[in-house]
């Protein structure tokens, strides 16, 4: 089709056949490391074929049907604010918090959604502040990740339900007065 | 709100698209017995991309998701009751006759055995986690959840821009809608299944391409290949769309190299089927194309000068029409909602793809590149496969672009160069972006890479078979006729 210099295409198929075995050579060569790093696939089936879903969601998330019991006053209007101060947070652990704090805020939000739909991540008492100014017609709840075992730096908030899991204390804060 | 499907729920999740997608298939004009593993392989999709478009068209009717399951059932008893009663074409004189089986052939039904158990476990073994967050948490399993429930509340457009990618194709998402339909809220488990028999149909799919086309050794030697990257593992365990990509473009590249070989009706359905369903998956697949129709324009261009083709294959490509059709949608769907991707300027940059990628070109081309050659090198990817698509104009000129399959080696080439221009372009931190996205994305073009260079040994070898027989004294046979789709 095109004038393009000619090459000996027999070759194809033992560089074919040459690539694969090489390839798998190098593989199989690290198929221990690969089959430990995979171990895990035999325990994890037998998990997902004998735990109940609460006991899975419950180990993998650390939000137990407590929590989610709890969490029940929220409707559709109302509004989760997951928070931490990661101000307050050492700097060199700072990008691990934020990450906890954005993945529990997400766990939250697919637990939970539609109830409620509008769920949100403060890293600062400011942010916090503002997320609790703007208008909201349900519920209002701050899960706070913070640490701190301090107040909730917000006012007409008391405490809705507490949780410690693996060393993370979670505290939920609503709203005493919903606008 | 939440919940997973009952037993008997969880057997029409499966068998209902299953019942869509074979008899779709039977009605198009595959028949089950020219090759019964591609077969297999080819009903979920179908089944898959028609019961996501029963699902829109209930969404755009306004039937809630509690009565889908009614309505897909009539759907799949009608299309069964028409399926049994089409006569399907016989096998034209062309088609090659089953080969009788040999030793390599244990071999590789041994791998694609392997294969079915490894992907099933990976897929069991996903079961133990929630679908809660990553990308499949996050935006595939919350975008099925807006159709699920956002739609009918009226609160779709606010819910998907809460979203990081509202402008995403909705294959995806409406499959695990289905689960949501079934289960009668949302699923944080079940929801993976449609999803993770893309995966298992893309590893059949492969399988039955690369048996038509190479000794079973090798085609087992190849599917290890593919196996044993950790992306495979990986995409066992979650509902991402990349090997819904994957899965379309090894359709689409089967079934259109089958019908240039035999031009069966059966098998441009085929091809037009594995195009749309990848575009109807994830962007990316708009960028692979758009590829192939530029390389089918070049194409075009470089041989018109030579003999007319035969007639069967002068025709205009109307099995188009279902790509074509799927992209017009997407774009109107998207201009409808407001939906604007990240790349064409819906970022918090507000600059477009062009602006950021003449302004960053002399930084990012380097690296970009870069991290593209050290990725095609490594031991421990099946990315290598693509090096071989990059080389082929040096090493295998005559085969690799000869018609049909220029246009393959074409595309596959401007799908891999395009994919590494968008991160020139892209607005994202460009060591963030190629972290998170770069090998996973290209993982996409693999499977589809294996099968192109099957059939660059299939061609390889009829045209040493030509040549023999040209030597003999016997007539040369046209490359345009060959048979890339046929068995060896």
């Amino acid at each position: 089709m095109f004038a393009l210099p000619t090459m000996p295409v027999r070759w194809t198929f033992p560089t074919a056949a040459g690539i694969a075995v090489l390839w798998l050579g190098c593989r199989l060569a690290s198929l221990p490391q690969a089959l430990s790093a995979r171990s895990g696939v035999w325990s994890r089936a037998e998990i997902a074929l004998t735990k109940p879903r609460e006991w899975r969601v419950f180990a993998n998330t650390g939000i137990s049907p407590e929590e989610v019991a709890a969490l029940g006053v929220l409707g559709q209007d109302g509004r989760l604010i997951a928070y931490g101060d990661l101000g307050r947070v050492p700097e060199a652990q700072r990008d691990y918090a934020e990450l906890l704090l954005d993945m529990q805020h997400h766990r939250l939000r697919s637990l939970l959604y539609p109830n409620p739909s509008d769920t949100r991540r403060a890293n600062s008492p400011d942010e916090l502040r503002a997320m609790v100014g703007q208008p909201c017609a349900g519920e209002v709840v701050v899960a706070d990740l913070s640490q701190t075992g301090e107040p909730l730096p917000v006012d007409q908030f008391t405490l809705l339900h507490e949780q410690r899991h693996d060393g993370i204390l979670v505290r939920y804060w609503r709203r005493s007065t919903p606008r | 709100m939440i919940a997973e499907p009952s037993a008997i729920g969880g057997v029409l999740l499966v068998a209902l698209p299953a019942l869509l997608g074979a008899g779709a298939l039977r009605i198009a004009g595959v028949r089950f017995g020219s090759d019964r593993l591609a077969f297999v392989a080819w009903t979920w999709p179908a089944g898959a991309f028609a019961l996501a478009l029963i699902e829109l068209a209930c969404l755009l009717l306004g039937i809630a998701p509690r009565h889908w399951l009614a309505v897909v059932a009539a759907v799949a008893v009608a299309v069964g009751a028409v399926a049994w009663r089409t006569r399907v074409a016989a096998p034209d004189a062309a088609t090659p006759p089953p080969r009788k089986r040999r030793w390599d052939d244990v071999g590789s039904w041994c791998v694609v055995l392997l294969g079915v158990f490894a992907t099933a476990l990976a897929a069991l073994a996903g079961a133990a986690e929630p679908c809660v967050i990553g990308d499949e948490g996050t935006l595939w399993a919350m975008k099925a959840r807006a159709f699920s429930h956002d739609w009918f509340a009226g609160d779709f457009v606010r819910a998907q821009g809460l979203s990081t990618h509202a402008d995403y194709p909705p294959l995806n998402p409406l499959l695990q809608a289905w689960t949501h339909a079934l289960a009668g809220g949302f699923t944080l488990f079940a929801n993976r299944v449609p999803i993770q028999l893309c995966t298992l149909s893309l590893w059949l799919a492969t399988a039955t391409a690369l048996r038509r086309r190479c000794p079973g050794w090798l085609a087992g030697l190849l599917l290890l290949v593919l196996l044993l990257d950790p992306f495979w593992h990986a995409s066992c365990l979650c509902a991402e769309a990349d090997t819904m990509v994957a899965l379309g473009l090894v359709l689409g590249c089967d079934g259109w190299l089958r019908s240039r070989a035999h031009d069966e009706r059966g098998h441009r359905a085929v091809a037009a089927l594995g195009l749309a369903f990848a575009l109807w998956s994830k962007n990316e697949a708009t960028l692979y194309f758009a590829s192939a129709c530029i390389a089918a324009g070049l194409v075009a261009i470089a041989t018109r000068t030579r003999a007319a083709a035969p007639a069967a294959k002068r025709r205009w490509p109307f099995w188009l029409a279902l790509p074509l059709g799927v992209v017009a949608w997407q774009w109107g769907w998207n201009r409808w909602f407001h939906f604007q991707n990240d790349l064409a300027g819906g970022n918090p940059l507000g600059k477009s793809f062009g602006e950021l990628f003449a302004a960053q070109f002399a930084d990012r081309i380097g690296p970009v590149l870069g991290e593209g050659a050290c990725l095609l090198v490594r031991w421990d990817r099946a990315h290598g496969v693509l090096l071989l698509v990059l080389l082929a104009l040096l090493l295998w000129p005559r085969v690799a672009l000869a018609r049909p399959l220029g246009i393959v080696t074409l595309a596959l080439l401007g799908a891999v160069l395009g994919t590494h221009l968008v991160y020139v372009g892209s607005w994202l931190e460009l060591r963030y972006h190629l972290t998170t996205s770069h090998a996973r994305v290209l993982f996409q073009l693999v499977p589809v890479s294996l099968v192109w260079f099957a059939a660059v040994h299939r061609g390889d070898q009829e045209r040493r078979l030509s040549s023999n027989d040209s030597a003999a004294g016997g007539r040369p046979v046209d490359s345009r006729s060959s048979s890339l789709g046929a068995r060896p």
